[in-house]
């Protein structure tokens, strides 16, 4: 009974190890193209890291926030490779939840930013003018929130997208402060 | 990078990193588990093929962003994109080489699967197995015996007039037993009856329906190397299942091993006939093939081992399929 119960227990410690074991390979072996891919998409402390260590000489930063958004943002992700993309996620000042999402990307990648939560239905979509280009505001519920609005449009080779838990008249105000 | 990004390339990747995922833990636990009965075997194996295809879609339904970008940088173990977009020495994309993995499985699939068995089921459409020979009262009154024991109705029997060794179960509805004239005149009453229980063994298996129904599963993985390679071990699963039926009608495994023996040796006797070109690789590769799971076959039958009795513990079939589930949900 003695030894059963110890052939149990053995088998079920070497199961965990394996799985154990099956984890820590699975890191590994998704660290191991980052080691030496150093243009692939990984994460940033500060805009200026990003700058600095792609060489990415233009990054676009609204000058204008409104008070509930906090500055700097939570998460940056960029990549060089293989095209141009920078994202940065802000959160609320009080709840520090989601509230703005900024993407950069290379306009000829075909990228389209996806909403943080699963899109529910898109309200309606118009056409806006954002210090003179053209842009696509998109008015939708998301779910969970009653307002998850998308502003794009093209400046200086990149597609700019501002993704937001905000009143359109705020997406507007930050996206003509990007210079 | 926008192709990474679509549904389908995103399914085509998934499922082969939890097929690989499944079937490096399954195969890890069927030996932690010390799992040697082959019916218990087949019940692990058989989730390396339901799991992978069934995953994508479920955990889409479960979290409608688990392809999304923040999921694949921040939350998942591992992130195949960071594989796809690499350039080995800035010449050879791994997207390159991964996209010829699987063309080459699926050709494999195509000229090593489909077509021999469209030109199979043309071929019995043409050749209904008639009655060459009536089958011998000898053989009718072994097939009634062993089918009794097997609780089954007794199977229709037809002989045919081919010098080869050859023994098949015919249908996958209506049963029959097909047997060659070569075969009775090569085997002794002993083996003959092992072959023919081996044959009922299928027929109690449903094995024809059960081949049918993973053969769908693996067609619609045509893609995917390991789904190759899992659907071969569950179709020799099923062969050592019928050996063990066999064995516990007869309790002669070593008669069944001289059997299969005689089979194998006819196959060699094939292959030295077979002239030179493309024909003789390919047929090469396939009497290889035939010939090792024929040769595992003899060997378990010469040390075999009892397995009858002892009890499948689902718990630990639950367990491994819980954290296969759930580790697949953190690879994207």
């Amino acid at each position: 009974m003695g030894n059963s119960l110890k052939t149990k227990l053995r088998m079920f410690f070497t199961f965990a190890m394996t799985i154990l074991a099956t984890v820590l390979v699975l890191k590994l072996l998704n660290w191991i193209p980052l080691s030496f891919q150093k243009e692939d998409m990984r994460k940033y402390k500060t805009v200026e890291d990003v700058k600095t260590k792609l060489k990415i000489p233009k990054i676009y930063v609204p000058a204008y926030f409104p008070e509930h958004i906090r500055w700097p943002p939570a998460e940056i992700f960029a990549q060089k490779k293989p095209s141009v993309m920078i994202i940065m996620h802000f959160t609320h000042t009080d709840t520090q939840s989601f509230a703005l999402s900024i993407y950069q990307v290379d306009s000829k990648a075909h990228f389209e930013p996806p909403f943080r939560t699963g899109i529910l239905y898109i309200k309606k979509e118009s056409t806006v003018f954002v210090n003179g280009r053209e842009g696509k505001l998109t008015l939708a519920v998301c779910s969970g929130i009653e307002r998850c609005n998308r502003l794009s449009w093209n400046e200086g080779g990149y597609s700019l997208t501002l993704i937001a838990y905000d009143s359109p008249e705020n997406i507007l105000k930050m996206a003509k402060s990007m210079l | 990078m926008w192709l990474l990004n679509s549904l389908s390339v995103m399914y085509v990747v998934q499922t082969f990193l939890h097929s690989l995922v499944a079937i490096l833990i399954i195969e890890r636990a069927i030996r932690i588990w010390d799992i040697r009965n082959p019916v218990n075997q087949f019940r692990y194996r058989l989730m390396t093929l339901i799991l992978p295809i069934s995953m994508f879609p479920l955990y889409n339904l479960i979290n409608m962003n688990r392809n999304s970008m923040y999921f694949r940088e921040e939350r998942a173990l591992f992130n195949m994109h960071r594989w796809l977009t690499v350039e080995l020495w800035d010449i050879i994309p791994v997207s390159t080489i991964f996209m010829l993995l699987l063309i080459v499985t699926s050709g494999v699939f195509f000229f090593q699967e489909l077509i021999p068995i469209f030109r199979d089921l043309s071929a019995r459409g043409k050749d209904n197995f008639s009655d060459d020979h009536p089958s011998s009262a000898d053989i009718d009154s072994m097939v009634t015996e062993l089918s009794r024991s097997l609780g089954i109705e007794k199977p229709p029997v037809s002989i045919i007039d081919n010098e080869n060794p050859v023994i098949l179960t015919a249908g996958s509805n209506r049963h029959s037993i097909v047997l060659s004239s070569g075969l009775i005149k090569l085997l002794d009453r002993e083996q003959l009856r092992s072959a023919i229980a081996h044959e009922l063994a299928h027929i109690v298996r449903m094995s024809n329906a059960t081949t049918w129904i993973i053969f769908i599963i693996r067609a619609l993985m045509f893609f995917n190397p390991i789904v190759l390679i899992v659907f071969r071990r569950i179709v020799q699963d099923d062969e050592h299942i019928c050996d063990d039926i066999t064995v516990s009608l007869t309790k002669k495994p070593l008669v069944l091993a001289s059997t299969l023996k005689i089979f194998y040796s006819s196959l060699y006797e094939k292959k030295a006939s077979l002239m030179g070109g493309i024909t003789f690789l390919k047929d090469g590769l396939e009497n290889h093939s035939h010939d090792l799971l024929l040769k595992e076959r003899i060997a378990r039958l010469e040390n075999w081992e009892d397995y009858q009795g002892k009890e499948f513990d689902w718990g630990r079939l639950i367990l491994t399929t819980g954290v296969i589930i759930i580790i697949n949900y953190f690879v994207v």
